[in-house]
């Protein structure tokens, strides 16, 4: 008996021989006929069919997948990259630039004037000691008797062109989402005392930004926030 | 000895940058809106931060060219109102700067077509 090793090549040449003669040894395809039973050929095609159907299905899902992958993918670059695109989906948007949280206010410009609104409520002996008004700000400062605590409380028309911007050392500032009468509102609290803190509210439904900065408690603001009501539906 | 110079320098780094930190201007809420009716520019910027005093410029640019300029002080809550002439189909930029106690401040830009 020969011992030793074989290369890939002989063992691929033995193969290929063993092979040829197997083969030879079997008697040519035209004299292997044999009738399979009618039922064992409906079983076959049925299984046929069965991957067949599957196959089909499986491509048409495929490209299903396929085709959302594409459109999400693409909506998304059309949202990230173009502001108009993200303005017909929202009305305004936040977004931090160059040390500043920045609202971008995207509603269409309509010929409605800006709505009245009012305080319902504040701190005991706060009066209104300042006022800006026009056809799309309105702004009123509120003091306390001894000038010490104070707020400002002003609301905005959202329309195209308009941006608040507030600014911050560092834009990552920790804020807190809080809600207002149903409304998710931004709270920036102070950093420290020579700082104030800030409340901002866009109302989206009412196409109005509010924002209250005060030297007040957050708890003091929030209140007054809780407050704002326009002003036919206090009288 | 190394170390120590190499602490030391850490130290006043960190120092140097919470001083920067204490100047900056915080919790500023600022405004500005450019519209136009007709050929004219109104420009307006609202300031506000309680306790402080305020001051702002605000610039109205038609590219390099600048061709309207206001400025306003006030404690608290500054608005700060201008509007001149313009051409249709141009695109002009208002910028707005000033200092709250003191410091400087930059706001971003708002640009539009007439």
């Amino acid at each position: 008996m020969q011992t030793g090793s074989f290369s890939d090549s002989e063992l691929k040449q033995a193969a290929a021989m063993v092979c040829n003669s197997m083969l030879e040894a079997l008697p040519p395809p035209e004299e292997c006929n044999h009738s399979f039973s009618a039922s064992f050929e409906d079983k076959m095609q049925g299984l046929i069919n069965k991957e067949t159907r599957r196959n089909k299905l499986r491509k048409a899902l495929r490209g299903v997948a396929a085709a959302i992958l594409i459109i999400v993918f693409c909506s998304g670059v059309w949202i990230a990259t173009d502001a108009e695109a993200r303005a017909v989906m929202v009305n305004w948007l936040r977004e931090v630039y160059e040390g500043s949280v920045v609202y971008r206010l995207f509603a269409s410009e309509t010929a409605t004037p800006l709505p009245q609104y009012e305080l319902t409520w504040m701190p005991e002996g706060f009066e209104m000691t300042d006022l800006y008004e026009d056809e799309t700000l309105y702004s009123a400062v509120y003091e306390d008797s001894s000038g010490d605590k104070g707020f400002v409380f002003k609301y905005v028309k959202m329309q195209e062109g308009t941006k608040i911007y507030v600014l911050f050392l560092n834009p990552d500032t920790p804020y807190e989402n809080v809600e207002i009468n149903g409304v998710v509102a931004q709270f920036y609290p102070k950093s420290d005392s020579s700082d104030s803190n800030h409340l901002e509210i866009i109302n989206e439904q009412a196409g109005v930004a509010f924002g209250i900065n005060s030297n007040l408690e957050k708890s003091v603001i929030l209140h007054i926030a809780e407050g704002i009501a326009l002003a036919n539906e206090t009288k | 000895m190394k170390r120590i110079v190499m602490m030391v320098v850490l130290v006043a780094l960190c120092l140097s940058l919470f001083t920067v930190a204490g100047a900056a201007t915080k919790s500023v809420d600022v405004v500005p809106t450019l519209s136009f009716s007709g050929t004219t520019a109104n420009c307006r910027v609202n300031i506000s931060r309680y306790g402080s005093e305020i001051h702002a410029t605000l610039q109205l640019w038609r590219g390099t060219t600048l061709v309207g300029i206001w400025s306003g002080t006030e404690a608290n809550n500054l608005t700060v109102t201008g509007s001149c002439a313009v051409t249709r189909g141009k695109t002009y930029t208002l910028k707005v700067f000033g200092t709250i106690n003191g410091v400087s401040f930059t706001g971003t830009n708002v640009t539009r077509t007439c």
